[in-house]
């Protein structure tokens, strides 16, 4: 069991800069999701971690130990790739053996026939295929030992992957999207899996993702990479309920978050369509924000009231939740709001309504995209509550 | 109507292509057709003026017969396997690690090595005749099977086709063998050899029809009757008497084209597949 820790690193592709000075300490034993857009450089950063890749400066510890100069071989790490890279040709068992069979055995050992019979091959094999075995029962692919990869399907390809990587027992086990080339279904119960595999063997997960639910779901930390830099590292609760870039908060949660732009007036609170939203931050009067409100951050009242009045544009309907995608007046952007189905004010598409922002859960963000702290101010701006039946009666006039 | 007169046109072209291209086959094939034909013939209907595809009294037996015991046949045969294969061993000794570091592994150079490689293939194997034969007088191996097998020893057009094909072997493939504990030359023995082997039979199979059929180098450096490889073999049938016997010539020829017609029929399907995968097809 390690810890893993990078400290400063940079790379460059010709004069492209893909990772910006990138430091990162994950503790032993624990689950840490990269998760970012394609391109953002996560997938480097986790070959540079697995040595597969040079980085231009900077420094990798495995277990405290600086691994800068060793191959990969000698990092006591295992990966799994988007690809699987399995081997065509060898069998399941060959498949999952070799990475044993490289260490374990001697180059003499390996040549064919005279390996054989070289004092200690029998009894070093029949070691090595019964650990194969053992790792194959426990993920449920023992029965398919002696076929070939191009015998199976998509997700027994993923779980021979991740057996290739148990067999060896690792200190760090590395993965770059394993499940992106699975069904829908199917990535829902790997994800589990992973996640109780990782409880299981204890070890240090370091997970390569785009899939924000997938970072979400397994993840001790999960560590949001954008333009080859980390915006932040958190548990999965924080970088939902408390971004601390706004592309945290526009790449974590779905539906994203809606971004509107405010103002700073005199006495520190922040306004948003001329409305003051119960919130103050230190900047000074006429600073232009851009406030962030989850959908379950935004409210539904009768036409005329709440901060704007809106249009109704689409009703998703989710099943536990619905989404109402709103046209606000003087807005860029359309709103959604979260509405569970029990308070659905019988909105249809086409009807006007009028939107409330709950200024409390809001976040502010500076030009910048950072996160400005924002404290509850004096002038509150007093919502108007959903009267039932209001709805109806405008839908009706 | 008009679609009984589209299908009559359509059937009309696809009439004269056929007949174009059974034009061309006939074209290709004859020379092959009177060489079986007069292996076949005894020495006064290969003269007759009248051609017959068959004879008219058989006389393939006493052709063959001619054929294996006035020159050792049998003998250049095996020459011709033996040189064939010890010549494709070490180009696929040499051609696979070099195609792997050409497709695969980042170092200086690299471009520039794999521009000289496609200069090489540009190089007739006439022009460095000369100072090999001088520097194998010097070496002393001339009139040996070294030096048949020796020039031919790396093959650039070996490098550049397995080159093409390791192109499309993926990344990960050889980073997972990386992780897995491979060294280089074991990724190109363990992994990359496995995986490439419809494009290594497209090879050995050219490259072998290449040295079976090579005359020019074989008639440079072997003097020997006993090494002679099978095309140089059949000159001697030229030498051995005043006259030419063409009957027991021919059969000579057929029992040499033979072997690599049957070897390309039954390995046809492999050898071109491993062509659609370099993508040189």
């Amino acid at each position: 069991m390690a810890s893993v820790s990078l400290r400063g690193i940079e790379k460059l592709f010709g004069s492209t800069r893909v990772l910006n000075g990138v430091s990162l300490d994950i503790a032993d034993g624990e689950f840490v999701s990269l998760v970012g857009p394609s391109g953002c450089g996560k997938t480097t950063l986790l070959r540079i971690l697995a040595g597969l890749e040079a980085q231009d400066a900077g420094d990798v510890f495995i277990g405290g130990r600086p691994v800068d100069d060793l191959p990969p071989k000698g990092r006591d790490i295992a990966m799994v790739f988007q690809s699987y890279a399995l081997y065509p040709y060898m069998t399941v068992a060959e498949n999952m053996a070799l990475p044993l069979v490289m260490r374990r055995t001697s180059f003499a050992q390996r040549l064919p026939v005279i390996g054989r019979m070289m004092p200690g091959t029998g009894r070093t094999i029949r070691g090595i295929s019964d650990e194969v075995s053992a790792v194959a029962e426990s993920l449920a692919i023992d029965h398919l030992l002696a076929r070939k990869p191009g015998q199976l399907s998509g997700g027994q390809r993923q779980r021979v992957a991740l057996g290739r990587a148990m067999v060896r027992r690792p200190a760090v086990f590395l993965m770059d999207e394993p499940l992106s080339n699975l069904d829908a279904k199917l990535r829902v119960q790997a994800r589990t899996e992973i996640a109780q595999l990782h409880r299981r063997l204890g070890a240090t997960f370091v997970y390569v993702t785009h899939d924000q639910a997938e970072a979400l779901t397994m993840s001790d930390r999960v560590a949001v990479m954008m333009d080859g830099e980390l915006l932040q590292v958190a548990p999965p609760q924080d970088v939902y309920a408390d971004p601390q870039h706004v592309k945290v908060a526009e790449f974590i949660g779905t539906p994203q978050i809606n971004l509107v732009p405010g103002r700073v007036r005199a006495d520190g609170g922040v306004e948003v369509l001329g409305m003051a939203l119960g919130i103050g931050v230190s900047l000074p009067e006429g600073s232009t924000v851009s406030v962030g409100f989850r959908a379950e951050a935004v409210g539904m009242t009768a036409e005329g009231g709440g901060h704007c009045s809106a249009l109704v544009q689409h009703i998703e309907h989710l099943g536990s939740e619905m989404l109402f995608h709103l046209g606000a007046n003087g807005l860029e952007r359309t709103v959604i709001a979260r509405i569970h189905p029990a308070r659905s004010p019988g909105a249809r598409p086409g009807d006007s309504i009028g939107i409330e922002l709950h200024g409390q859960r809001a976040f502010v963000f500076g030009k910048d995209g950072r996160r400005i702290p924002a404290l509850p101010s004096a002038t509150t701006h007093a919502p108007r509550l959903f009267e039932p039946g209001a709805m109806l009666r405008t839908a009706s006039a | 109507m008009r679609t009984a007169r589209t299908s009559l046109r359509s059937r009309i072209y696809s009439v004269l292509r056929h007949a174009i291209l059974l034009t061309g086959g006939v074209v290709m094939l004859f020379p092959f057709i009177v060489m079986v034909s007069t292996s076949l013939k005894p020495p006064s209907e290969i003269f007759s003026p009248t051609f017959t595809l068959l004879p008219q009294e058989w006389y393939a037996i006493e052709n063959f017969r001619e054929a294996f015991t006035r020159v050792p046949l049998a003998r250049f045969i095996l020459n011709g396997l033996l040189v064939g294969a010890t010549i494709f061993l070490f180009q696929a000794l040499f051609a696979l690690p070099c195609a792997y570091a050409l497709a695969k592994l980042r170092f200086a150079g690299r471009q520039m090595t794999f521009v000289l490689v496609i200069l090489a293939l540009l190089i007739p194997p006439q022009v460095p005749a000369i100072p090999l034969y001088i520097g194998m007088w010097q070496l002393g191996i001339l009139d040996t099977y070294a030096a048949i097998i020796l020039p031919s020893t790396i093959s650039v057009f070996g490098i550049f086709l397995m080159r093409q094909f390791f192109l499309q072997i993926p990344d990960d493939l050889i980073h997972a063998a990386r992780i897995d504990g491979l060294s280089e030359f074991a990724i190109v023995w363990r992994i990359m050899l496995p995986t490439a082997i419809p494009a290594l039979t497209a090879f050995a199979i050219l490259s072998f029809v290449w040295n079976w059929n090579d005359f020019f180098w074989p008639l440079i450096v072997i003097q020997s009757e006993h090494l002679a490889t099978p095309p140089l073999g059949i000159v001697f049938f030229d030498n051995a008497e005043a006259g030419t016997n063409y009957g027991p010539l021919m059969a000579g020829a057929v029992a040499i084209t033979a072997p690599l017609v049957i070897a390309f029929l039954v390995a046809q399907r492999r050898f071109l597949e491993g062509f659609a995968m370099t993508g040189l097809r």
